[in-house]
């Protein structure tokens, strides 16, 4: 049998009965604290892995390694993965949390993603510039995030020192020294010499505990160098 | 004291809040029929329509201090009936939702409603008639806007679409409309 009472009634009813209870307002005050904290965190976490990126693609320039013999493998190895993937898991976050506000279904979506992106990008290139993840690198607990290795079984970087014809010494951070070969057909980008104490890259192989070089990268030394891999490059005078 | 019929519906929520919850009441006779009728958009189906609309005035009651007193109630109310809607839609997964498709759109006879009587009343019938065979993204801005005669940012609010995809959706779906009427009810 049809209930034929009217709907304000069935309600009110349910209101009266406390079959239907009204959150208390500290729920929805509660809600909104929560958002705006899941916002702010994940925008500061993904500027800083943005900038943790944006710092280790430059100290390590992953994308020179392209084209070059064994070159996919030292990419692979030098891209900064774990970062990249903070800080989209960031960025997922932030835009995720943002839909929830009023205000965002206003906008484009795209409008409002492209902003977010934009200005994390910005804020990752300042916290970059001022030096916040060499910093970082300082703390046991950032660290993991940060570093980066400085050789691998294909490719070494650090800094040249007793240069000779067809050899040098390659001084990686943390203190080892890898004694490294040219080979014949060893190629120098760009085909300058080689000078003492500048920062190369070097792909090739190990043969047994020297490295035999089948390119060689001419750097700069990164900024922030200093700070994040404590070298101490062995020099004999 | 004020006569709940002389408040407005924020002042109304304000004090179903803070004094008497009993006052709810007020709410729901005020909206009852035009959500009913902004229901039947989705659902077509008075008794489906019908449990769309407790359920909506359940959420809306319970959540009542996360309505924002500032804005406007009518647009946070029609946007959970949409909500309860579109649910109640997925949920069922049955030819309400299958209307919506264009090849529901072709099978559909174009003899219905053949027995009307009278002039205003064939006309109603045909505009109800072509609505229904509208997409649901162009048929609901429609009807809020035409029908329920809700503003262009109040439409923004219930349906929570940008104020320029709700005019593109009412142009093309005004452009769909008039095509659907010469096609399915044009003079032999």
């Amino acid at each position: 049998m049809n209930d034929r009472r009217s709907l304000a009634d069935k309600i009110t009813q349910s209101i009266n009965e406390h079959k239907v209870k009204m959150h208390p307002k500290v729920y929805f005050t509660l809600g909104s604290g929560m958002l705006g904290i899941g916002l702010a965190a994940s925008m500061l976490a993904a500027a800083f892995f943005c900038g943790v990126t944006l710092f280790r693609l430059r100290m390590h320039q992953p994308f020179d390694f392209l084209g070059a013999p064994k070159g996919f493998e030292a990419f692979i190895g030098n891209m900064p993965w774990i970062p990249i993937i903070l800080a989209l898991a960031g960025i997922i976050a932030g835009t995720w949390i943002m839909r929830k506000y009023d205000f965002s279904y206003r906008h484009a979506f795209i409008g409002i993603a492209g902003g977010f992106v934009s200005s994390l990008l910005v804020f990752g290139i300042v916290i970059d510039a001022v030096g916040l993840p060499e910093r970082a690198g300082e703390s046991t607990l950032m660290r993991p995030f940060v570093e980066q290795r400085f050789s691998n079984d294909t490719w070494l970087i650090g800094v040249a020192n007793d240069v000779s014809d067809d050899r040098f010494n390659l001084a990686v951070p943390r203190g080892d020294v890898i004694h490294v070969y040219f080979r014949n057909n060893t190629v120098i980008e760009p085909p300058i010499p080689l000078q003492e104490f500048e920062w190369v890259r070097v792909i090739g192989e190990w043969n047994d505990e020297t490295f035999d070089a089948d390119v060689l990268f001419h750097e700069l030394p990164p900024r922030g160098v200093g700070h994040i891999m404590r070298f101490q490059i062995p020099i004999e005078r | 004291m004020h006569d709940p019929g002389d408040l407005s519906d924020e002042q109304l929520v304000e004090k179903v809040r803070d004094e008497n919850h009993g006052l709810y009441r007020h709410i729901v006779e005020r909206y009852e029929q035009k959500l009913r009728r902004y229901a039947m958009t989705f659902v077509h189906d008075t008794e489906v329509a019908d449990d769309v609309l407790q359920n909506a005035f359940m959420k809306a009651y319970i959540n009542l201090w996360g309505f924002n007193t500032k804005k406007k109630f009518s647009s946070w109310i029609y946007r959970i009936v949409h909500n309860e809607a579109i649910n109640e839609i997925k949920k069922r997964k049955k030819e309400l939702y299958l209307e919506d498709t264009p090849e529901a759109e072709m099978v559909e006879s174009t003899e219905d409603g053949a027995d009307v009587t009278t002039d205003g009343n064939r006309t109603k019938e045909m505009l109800e008639q072509s609505l229904e065979r509208l997409p649901l993204m162009y048929r609901e801005p429609l009807v809020l806007y035409y029908l329920e005669e809700r503003s262009y940012q109040e439409i923004v609010d219930i349906l929570h679409m940008p104020v320029g995809t709700v005019g593109t959706r009412i142009r093309r779906g005004l452009a769909l409309l008039k095509k659907i009427v010469e096609d399915h009810h044009s003079p032999l």
